[in-house]
C-alpha cells in the first residue's frame, strides 16, 4: 500500500499511456517541473487542475532548538511550498481507501458511518450480486468437473486466453517526432559551408524564413543567431535587409550534434535580445537551450551574467 | 498560474502544439492521480514528493455546537518539495 513510483516507473507509464519516447517523456516531465518552479518565483501560486494548488509561503523567522545539542537558535526567514490538493482528487483518494477500510478495518471505528455509506452504495450492491453469481457459478463448474470428463475443463479457459493477448499495447516502438510542418524545400545542397544569402521582402518573417528553409519555423533562431549584428529585434526585420541562411548538417527531424549545438545556442541568444526588451516569455528560450544542450550555460555564462 | 499558461509555456519549450502539449500532460496527471489513490509516493525531480497519509478516525470539537464529533478515518494528500526547489525557491525574498 505504501509504495513508491520511482521516476523510471513514472516514466515507463507515460510513455506507454501517451506514445511517446521515455526521452521525451523524461522531457516533458522536466520543463512541468521547471515550469511550475518558475510560476512559483513568478507569481507566487501555481494551480494545476486535477493536481492542486503549490503555492509560496513566507515564514517569519522564529525561535527554535537543536535537537540535536538542545542549544537555542533562530531560524531564518524563509519560503515554504505549500500544497494544497484537488477537492476531487482528494475525493478520489479517501473514496478508494473508504471502501478498503471498510473490509479491512470495521471494528477499530464504530462503523456507523461506514456500513451506512456502504449500504447505501448504489454501486456496492449490484457489485455484490455480480460477486454472488460468480461465485455460484465457479461451486458449479467445479461440481461439474469432478463428475464429468475432464475435457470439459479443458475448453472452458480457452476462450479466456484467446481474449487475453488482444489489448496488448503495440505503439511503444513508435517514436515521437516533433510534427514536421513543412514539405521540407531542399535544406541542404551538399555541405557547401558558405552560407545562402537571401534578401528580405516585404513580408517575411524570421519565423516563416526559417520554415521556407528549413522546414521547421522554431530553427528561426538559427538565422536570427548568424544574422545577429543587423538584427537588432528579432521581431521586425526590414525589407532589403540581407541575411546569411547557415546551412545544417541534418534536416530538421533529424539534425546532427552540431546542429542541435547551433539551435541552443540561437535560443541562448534569443533569450538575451527578449530578455532585455521585457517580453513575457523570454525565459521559455533559455529553457529549450537548455534542454538541447546541457553545456549551452557554461558557453554563454558571460553573456547570461 | 494556471493550467491554462503551464500548458501555454510547455509547448513553447518543447516545441509542440498546444492540443499535443494538453493531452499528454492530461495523461501524465492520471497517471500521478492513480498513483496517489492507490497509495504510492510519487517523485518528481526537481520538484519534489507527492504522496497520502492515513489520519485514523478521532473526535473532534465542534465549538458551534458545543460538542465532540466522530471524524471517520482519512487519508490526507502531501508534497514535500525536492531540496533543490526548496533552494531555489528562497532568492526572490532573501533574508530578513
Amino acid at each position: 500500500m505504501n509504495g513508491r513510483l520511482t521516476f523510471a516507473a513514472l516514466i515507463d507509464r507515460i510513455a506507454l499511456e501517451t506514445g511517446l519516447s521515455k526521452r521525451s517523456a523524461h522531457e516533458l516531465l522536466k520543463e512541468f517541473a521547471g515550469t511550475l518552479e518558475e510560476g512559483l518565483l513568478n507569481d507566487g501560486r501555481v494551480r494545476v487542475r486535477g493536481l492542486g494548488t503549490f503555492s509560496l509561503r513566507r515564514l517569519k523567522s522564529r525561535p527554535g532548538i537543536n535537537p540535536q545539542t538542545g542549544a537555542t537558535l533562530t531560524i531564518p526567514a524563509h519560503n515554504k511550498v505549500a500544497y494544497r490538493p484537488d477537492a476531487h482528487l482528494k475525493e478520489l483518494v479517501n473514496q478508494h481507501f473508504r471502501k478498503m477500510a471498510g473490509i479491512k478495518v470495521p471494528k477499530n471505528y464504530s462503523g456507523r458511518s461506514m456500513m451506512g455509506m456502504f449500504s447505501n452504495s448504489k454501486v456496492i450492491k449490484p457489485l455484490l450480486y455480480a460477486v454472488a453469481a460468480v461465485v455460484v457459478v465457479v461451486i458449479g463448474l467445479m461440481v461439474f468437473r469432478s463428475g464429468g470428463e475432464p475435457a470439459a475443463s479443458v475448453s472452458e479457459p480457452a476462450p479466456v486466453a484467446a481474449a487475453v493477448p488482444e489489448p496488448v499495447p503495440e505503439p511503444l516502438s513508435i517514436p515521437e517526432t516533433k510534427p514536421a510542418v513543412a514539405p521540407q524545400p531542399a535544406p541542404k545542397p551538399v555541405a557547401p559551408p558558405a552560407p545562402r544569402k537571401i534578401t528580405v521582402k516585404s513580408g517575411d518573417n524570421l519565423w516563416n524564413l526559417a520554415k521556407q528553409h528549413y522546414g521547421d519555423p522554431f530553427l528561426w533562431v538559427v538565422i536570427y543567431e548568424a544574422n545577429r549584428a543587423k538584427i537588432s529585434n528579432p521581431d521586425l526585420i526590414r525589407p532589403g535587409l540581407e541575411l546569411a541562411v547557415p546551412n545544417l548538417e541534418g534536416a530538421p527531424p533529424q539534425l546532427t550534434r552540431n546542429d542541435v549545438r547551433k539551435v541552443a545556442d540561437g535560443n541562448a541568444q534569443a533569450y538575451l535580445s527578449y530578455s532585455k526588451v521585457g517580453k513575457a516569455d523570454a525565459k521559455d528560450y533559455l529553457a529549450v537551450a537548455k534542454r538541447l544542450d546541457s553545456q549551452v550555460m557554461e558557453r554563454w555564462a558571460i553573456q547570461l551574467e | 498560474m494556471n493550467t491554462t499558461i503551464v500548458v501555454n509555456t510547455l509547448a513553447r519549450r518543447l516545441h509542440k502544439p498546444r492540443k499535443e502539449v494538453q493531452e499528454q500532460l492530461g495523461s501524465v496527471l492520471d497517471i500521478i492521480a492513480q498513483a496517489l489513490i492507490h497509495g504510492e509516493q510519487v517523485y518528481i525531480p526537481g520538484l519534489g514528493t507527492l504522496g497520502s497519509k492515513y489520519r485514523s478516525a478521532r473526535k473532534v470539537y465542534n465549538p458551534g455546537r458545543e460538542k465532540y464529533v466522530e471524524m471517520p478515518p482519512m487519508k490526507t494528500l502531501f508534497f514535500h518539495s525536492s531540496r533543490s526547489l526548496k533552494e531555489r525557491v528562497q532568492q526572490p525574498a532573501g533574508d530578513e
